[in-house]
């Protein structure tokens, strides 16, 4: 985090720092004298008669001494004007997580839980030669099985349900390829035909 | 989350039954779209509830089988993509050999 110095003082505002060294001790001795605002005169900028520490200041020591606590309240208030300012970011900051934070759980409440598990059998018409892999999507309200390779998909309120959708739609699948030349197939359709002939055998009729 | 979980079932349907020439009637909807008298993708609407809206799950599922991005599915849903643009594009992703 960039933490930067206090903000610029206001033109209307004098640094008071240099308000000591304006005040020599000759300057000093006649503002005492005259002890009002007035001991400023006409040529200096209006706006520095605000800082009149002086008025009521009874001697040299005083007046010194009532610089000296104005130079320490102008440190304090740049001291202060840094600390709201780190605040300001803080909190501007935290903001921004706040925002980075209710992203990520919207995120995250839209992703399922995914687990993989395989299937053994389809069904009377068609025969595993080895076991399919499925990868099973818990959503909130619904659960999806799919068997990627050949972008089949079940859906379901629960996983039991959801996987016997899915063996109904490798079987519609297949049955729907099988008796397709290869030569009226995209490049999906042929690629999920070849896939299910290596991992289904057919030993019934599809009706 | 917020796009994918906002189609309405009975929109989307028809949008796809007019743009692509698709037949999703039934209880498990289902077509092939072809493109030179080829079977190109298998496009499918698993809602799983029959409700009005798409589930999360159907939509990310029906995005997948249109290869289709969130945002495409969403023009195709809404007007701006016609049947002609989602044809280019499928033919521009080389799935029609």
């Amino acid at each position: 985090m960039q933490i930067r110095s206090s903000k610029e003082p206001e033109r209307s505002e004098p640094d008071l720092r240099t308000l000591k060294g304006l005040v020599s001790a000759a300057e000093l001795a006649e503002m005492l004298r005259k002890g009002r605002r007035t001991s400023f005169g006409k040529w200096r900028p209006p706006e520095y008669g605000r800082w009149g520490v002086l008025y009521a200041a009874a001697s040299e020591r005083e007046a010194l001494g009532g610089l000296k606590f104005v130079d320490e309240l102008a440190d304090v208030k740049k001291q202060v004007d840094d600390l709201s300012y780190q605040v300001e970011s803080v909190v501007s900051e935290l903001k921004q997580c706040k925002e980075g934070i209710s992203t990520i759980l919207n995120e995250l409440r839209g992703r399922p839980i995914t687990k993989q598990t395989e299937l053994f059998e389809i069904d009377e018409t068609l025969e595993l030669i080895r076991p399919i892999p499925v990868v099973i999507e818990e959503y909130d309200d619904e659960v999806i099985a799919t068997f990627p390779e050949i972008e089949a998909v079940g859906a379901g309120l629960c996983e039991s349900e959801a996987i016997i959708n899915l063996k109904k739609e490798i079987r519609k699948i297949f049955f729907e390829l099988e008796g397709v030349s290869d030569n009226k197939l995209g490049r999906l359709p042929l690629g999920w035909k070849r896939v299910l002939l290596k991992v289904v055998k057919k030993i019934g009729s599809s009706q | 989350m917020g796009v994918l979980s906002s189609f309405k079932s009975k929109k989307m349907t028809s949008a796809l039954e007019k743009k692509l020439s698709l037949d999703l009637s039934g209880k498990e909807p289902s077509d092939w779209y072809c493109l030179d008298d080829k079977k190109v993708l298998r496009v499918r609407i698993t809602n799983v509830h029959g409700s009005a809206n798409l589930s999360t799950g159907a939509a990310k599922d029906l995005r997948n089988s249109l290869k289709l991005d969130e945002e495409g599915l969403k023009r195709l849903y809404n007007c701006p993509m016609k049947g002609k643009d989602y044809e280019n594009k499928i033919r521009s992703m080389g799935y029609v050999q």
